[in-house]
């Protein structure tokens, strides 16, 4: 049935090898939040102790939502759909789910727009310690001042607007970054994503060990008040039992594994459906999220804080991701001397490539789903991604003072919308999936079908109850604590800040236009004859 | 760098350099787990269905 889409779609597009799509999923998964975000959560919130709610959660929450993710994208993919509209439409057997796939094309399109350019700063910064632009100057007092000049420069925010002195500059980073990954994208899964993951992911985890090596050597220095390295491993690792009678606790862990996976994201969902149709999900949904917990646990849990909290104390605690990542690192890079400009480029080419591997991710989705949707060749569709994202990525440069339009464009698409999507899809999968026909309403068997079937692992049922029962709970609940706790004052700030109300115009028109096309898709597949309701489902016989 | 690593060490509590070795470990020891299967398994029997 694919046949009948677009004559590019004609010859259906398959993932080289089982490895590749790991390290590829694995790729999108690793980003910035595993070295930055993750480190500052964990300490924050009980240090040792936090590990009990963050593994729970991986268990419960994480891998669950992976498979089900990973199940559904094979499934559609066996229809010749590739894009979370028409899959979610096929899982949920209907129009309403269709439409509310519409959030997986939105959410990598705008991540996209300001990931982009984050990575571009990561670039600069590279391309600033090769060079030796990076010296915060003699007087150690004001390392982080210069730090935070720096970091003003290379994001231009400094004030709005685009072809002026740092902004120019902030532009042709991006611009080097934004050709990169087209070209990857529009290279194909096997030849450009993959190709560049298999490389990119043990060259990520070299930079990691190169970094973490110099950070455990570094002993006592003198610039570190008294401080060693252990006394931040502590500040990281030691328990603080009492946290774990905190909600907070428990919910910062939740939401730590939710964002790490990059479950949610529209990416996984369109990832495995370019598998065959008889690979194994399960086992390698639970390789590429062992890899993912790898950088974070092994890697990022040993480097920044622990680098950080050695020169700057407890002050590191509640710390921004860019805060840790792009202010005070540098500073500490610094303090190790002549070494430090060689770990400062290491760290920051990490963070590219943990950014450029997420980056390609999402332009995947939305490339998949304009070529599917629109019927256009892969030149149109290569025309219409690069003027979209380019649109995208131009606004969050325009309005780049006080980062507001990046700030904004995170909360609602990089976080708010993460969760309304993964919360449709587990709802899809465990409850609207499971009962099609053959399925009880209470049990979960014929959503752990799916799971299981070609597995090289079987996933015991119990994980399809968790899908059907706890990992809604637990959506609800991040859900609900974003309402309470950030919703309000996001909603205020809308009011206050005109480019913040202006960049939310702009991503409800994104969605917007993003539905029109879902209309369009829909009215060419059900002319090709494609089952987009999922009438004939092969899992029919299987159960009965 | 043993010597420094000795410090850090010295630095934790037992507790915490216990719950630092299990989450590492763990991790490793999955990760390892995963990708021997992975690399072990036989190829999907489908592999001309396109």
């Amino acid at each position: 049935m694919a046949d009948e889409l677009a004559p590019e779609v004609k010859k259906t597009e398959r993932w080289g090898s089982r490895v590749g799509v790991i390290l590829a999923v694995a790729g999108s998964a690793v980003g910035l939040g595993n070295f930055l975000r993750f480190p500052g959560v964990a300490s924050q919130h009980g240090g040792g102790a936090f590990m009990i709610p963050y593994f729970l959660a991986l268990v419960l929450l994480g891998i669950p939502i992976c498979w089900a993710e990973w199940s559904m994208g094979r499934y559609g993919g066996k229809k010749g759909l590739h894009s979370s509209p028409a899959i979610l439409g096929v899982i949920g057997r209907g129009r309403w789910a269709r439409y509310l796939g519409a959030i997986g094309i939105l959410i990598p399109l705008v991540v996209f727009f300001y990931y982009s350019l984050i990575e571009s700063w990561c670039l600069r910064y590279v391309w600033l310690y090769i060079k030796g632009g990076m010296d915060l100057g003699a007087d150690a007092g004001q390392f982080v001042a210069h730090s935070g000049d720096v970091f003003s420069k290379v994001a231009a925010s400094d004030a709005n607007g685009l072809f002026r002195g740092e902004s120019l500059s902030a532009s042709g980073f991006w611009v080097a970054v934004f050709i990169m990954n087209m070209w990857l994208v529009y290279r194909g899964l096997t030849g450009g994503i993959g190709k560049f993951c298999e490389w990119a992911m043990p060259a990520m985890a070299l930079c990691a060990v190169i970094v973490l090596a110099r950070v455990l050597t570094l002993g006592s220095p003198p610039a570190a008040a008294g401080r060693s390295v252990a006394d931040g491993l502590g500040f990281m690792w030691n328990p603080r039992w009492e946290y774990l009678a905190q909600p907070e606790t428990w919910l910062a862990a939740a939401g730590q594994i939710f964002f790490s996976l990059s479950v949610g994201f529209g990416v996984i969902i369109n990832y495995a459906s370019y598998l065959r149709r008889k690979e194994d999900v399960a086992l390698s949904g639970l390789t590429a999220s062992a890899t993912n917990e790898l950088f974070e646990v092994g890697l990022g849990g040993m480097i920044t804080i622990p680098a950080a909290f050695l020169f700057f104390g407890a002050l590191v605690a509640g710390q921004s991701t860019f805060g840790l990542g792009f202010n005070t690192l540098p500073v500490v890079f610094e303090y190790m001397g002549p070494a430090g400009r060689f770990i400062g480029a290491t760290w920051f080419f990490m963070l590219f490539l943990a950014a450029i591997t997420s980056s390609i991710s999402m332009l995947q989705p939305v490339k998949a789903f304009v070529e599917e949707a629109l019927g256009v060749t892969k030149g149109a569709s290569a025309i219409i991604v690069t003027a979209a994202c380019a649109a995208g990525a131009l606004w969050v440069l325009y309005f780049s003072k006080d980062l507001v339009g990046l700030d904004t464009m995170d909360f609602w698409a990089g976080s708010f919308f993460i969760v309304v999507l993964a919360t449709v899809q587990v709802i899809l999968f465990g409850w609207v999936f499971q009962l099609g026909r053959g399925g009880s309403i209470f049990g979960a068997r014929r959503s752990m079908h799916e799971v299981n079937s070609y597995g090289l692992i079987r996933v015991p049922g119990l994980f399809g109850l968790i899908i059907k029962y706890v990992s809604p709970v637990f959506l609800l609940a991040v859900l609900t604590s974003f309402v309470v706790k950030d919703l309000g004052g996001k909603l205020t700030e809308l009011g206050e800040k005109p480019v913040a109300l202006a960049t939310v115009i702009f991503i409800l028109v994104i969605l917007a236009l993003i539905m029109v096309a879902i209309r369009v898709g829909e009215s060419r597949w059900r002319a090709a004859g494609i089952d987009i309701d999922n009438e004939i489902d092969e899992n029919d016989g299987a159960l009965s | 760098m043993t010597e420094s690593v000795t410090a850090a060490i010295d630095g934790l509590s037992g507790l915490g350099l216990g719950i630092m070795i299990v989450s590492l470990a763990g991790v490793v020891i999955l990760l390892i787990w995963c990708y021997a299967k992975i690399l072990t398994a036989p190829p999907p029997p489908d592999h001309d269905d396109e």
